[in-house]
């Protein structure tokens, strides 16, 4: 009979030290990106705007993604299209293919595959050249000659990245529609004036817009992580890789994790 | 001008700066000499208010830099010049616009105004044929003297130094020693270096202090380091691995 009054053994407290020490260091890095969007907010609605930043800004991280978001979505409408109708065929549903597709494309897949692969592109870049402008002073000498490297590099990217992804996503929607017709028409021979019907008898503007706001806030959490993962690089070569394998980490889970919560409330279930 | 009164720093569990006191006079040159690691950079960063202490504080011409923030902070800085180790260009950014960043900032000058400008301080710098040079085409000396045009670009009443001649080869950095003696008397700055280049440090320094242990251990005229009988200073300043200091 072990004596309770004794202190628990060593390898017994490692566990729960373990996971107190995560949740404390997840709780930190919460707490610093959001003192770090509340800094953004605050300098960004002040003028100037920075608006040649933002421009360019938005070119590298919406422009440079649209070829990967337009395959991505072309593919996941028809393998959509192939695997719908395969499950449908069974209770001879096959004329609801496009609404399916319609419905899919625009409520969820659009906003978080476009999400994701703006995370794994545009957030890598962000955090290596911020990293880089980190490790080498950079954004220390932008400081030291009175200009907040806050507003001058952080807000014009999560500006960009609120207006792009929506833009990437409403792109990625309309291919994703149009592989999931192509084959369901010339693929699986649907006929082409019932399957567009049906595209757009069941779709709503609210389908588009819940999932365009879903988008929008992708494209902040986005920059804002991967910018303070740049910005809080440290140690050389080194911690440019680091930071730039979190950013994307953390961005792609922030998507993840943050479209459940907005589906609950843009649904309001 | 400088006035650092009992600055504490630490880093985790370690602490950097131990109750440094230092008072850097208008118009002189102040070199802080130390081993790597003595904490010289930390030092130098919070007189432009890059990093904020644990306790004491920095007052620059008489206004508390440690507890001014955003707005304020940054018209403060406008007054300094700081040239960076690695000399700290912005690399997506032709020279001119390095030289001149400050100048678009803050002085809302076009773009041939600009030029002009930074075009008069590269010239100072005795760097004329760059300015539409990309920061990847300059050799490390020419990297400082960019850095350097840009430190000077707004008049700053203070200039910083963080070590501006490491990573040069003996002549270049001969150059450069040259170029920030000619600059102070041209300029009349005050100026705050930070170096482990004894030479460097008795060629452009007014007064040297030594930073050990988290504290300023000895200031003096460069004669008066030379024969310091503080047996630290002394293996420092005659590059001795033999004597109380460890290598770190």
């Amino acid at each position: 009979m072990p004596d309770p009054a004794a202190p628990p053994s060593p390898v017994l407290l490692r566990f729960p030290a373990a996971v107190g020490r995560v949740a404390l260091d997840v709780l930190f890095e919460v707490g610093a990106v959001g003192r770090y969007l509340f800094q953004s907010f605050r300098e960004g609605v002040r003028p100037p705007y920075r608006v040649r930043n933002i421009f360019r800004q938005m070119e590298v991280l919406g422009v440079n993604s649209m070829p990967v978001v337009l395959i991505t979505a072309i593919f996941t409408g028809m393998v959509l299209a192939l695997q719908t109708h395969t499950g449908f065929k069974r209770f001879n549903a096959e004329s609801l293919v496009g609404t399916v597709v319609a419905l899919s494309m625009t409520r969820e897949l659009g906003p978080v595959l476009t999400g994701l692969i703006t995370a794994g592109r545009a957030g890598a870049s962000i955090a290596a050249e911020l990293g880089t402008m980190r490790v080498t002073e950079q954004i220390d000498a932008l400081a030291t000659m009175g200009v907040s490297p806050v507003k001058y590099l952080m807000v014009p990217r999560i500006v960009a990245g609120l207006v792009m992804l929506p833009i990437l996503t409403i792109f990625a929607d309309v291919v994703g529609i149009t592989g999931g017709y192509f084959v369901g028409v010339e693929v699986l021979g649907a006929n082409p004036t019932v399957y567009i019907k049906r595209t757009f008898d069941y779709l709503d503007m609210e389908d588009i817009t819940g999932g365009l706001i879903k988008a929008a806030v992708f494209g902040i959490l986005i920059a804002l992580i991967s910018s303070y993962k740049g910005f809080t690089a440290e140690g050389g070569a080194e911690g440019v890789g680091r930071a730039t394998t979190g950013a994307v980490v953390l961005s792609s889970m922030a998507v993840l994790i943050s479209n459940y919560f907005l589906t609950t409330l843009i649904t309001g279930s | 001008m400088i006035e650092v009164h009992d600055l504490y720093k630490s880093f985790g569990a370690k602490a950097v700066l131990r109750g440094v006191d230092l008072s850097v006079e208008r118009g002189e040159t102040m070199v802080i000499i130390g081993g790597s690691g003595s904490g010289k950079s930390v030092l130098i960063k919070h007189m432009i208010g890059l990093l904020n202490p644990d306790r004491g504080h920095v007052e620059v011409a008489g206004e508390n830099i440690t507890d001014t923030h955003d707005e304020d902070l940054n018209h403060l800085r406008q007054r300094f010049g700081m040239l960076f180790q690695g000399a700290a260009l912005f690399d997506s950014m032709p020279v001119w616009q390095n030289v001149g960043f400050a100048l678009i900032e803050h002085k809302h000058m076009g773009r041939a105004e600009v030029r002009d400008m930074a075009q008069e301080k590269l010239e100072m710098v005795g760097m004329p044929d760059v300015l539409d040079l990309m920061p990847a085409e300059l050799s490390g000396g020419m990297r400082k003297r960019v850095g350097l045009a840009r430190a000077i670009a707004m008049d700053p009443e203070i200039l910083l130094y963080d070590e501006p001649t490491t990573g040069l080869d003996p002549i270049m950095a001969d150059v450069i020693n040259r170029l920030i003696r000619s600059l102070q008397e041209r300029l009349k700055v005050t100026s705050v270096v930070i170096t482990h280049d004894m030479v460097s440090a008795y060629h452009i320094g007014d007064r040297l202090a030594m930073l050990y242990q988290g504290r300023i251990i000895e200031i003096g005229t460069p004669d008066a380091i030379r024969g310091s009988e503080n047996p630290v200073v002394h293996q420092f300043v005659t590059g001795s691995s033999e004597g109380p200091a460890q290598a770190r």
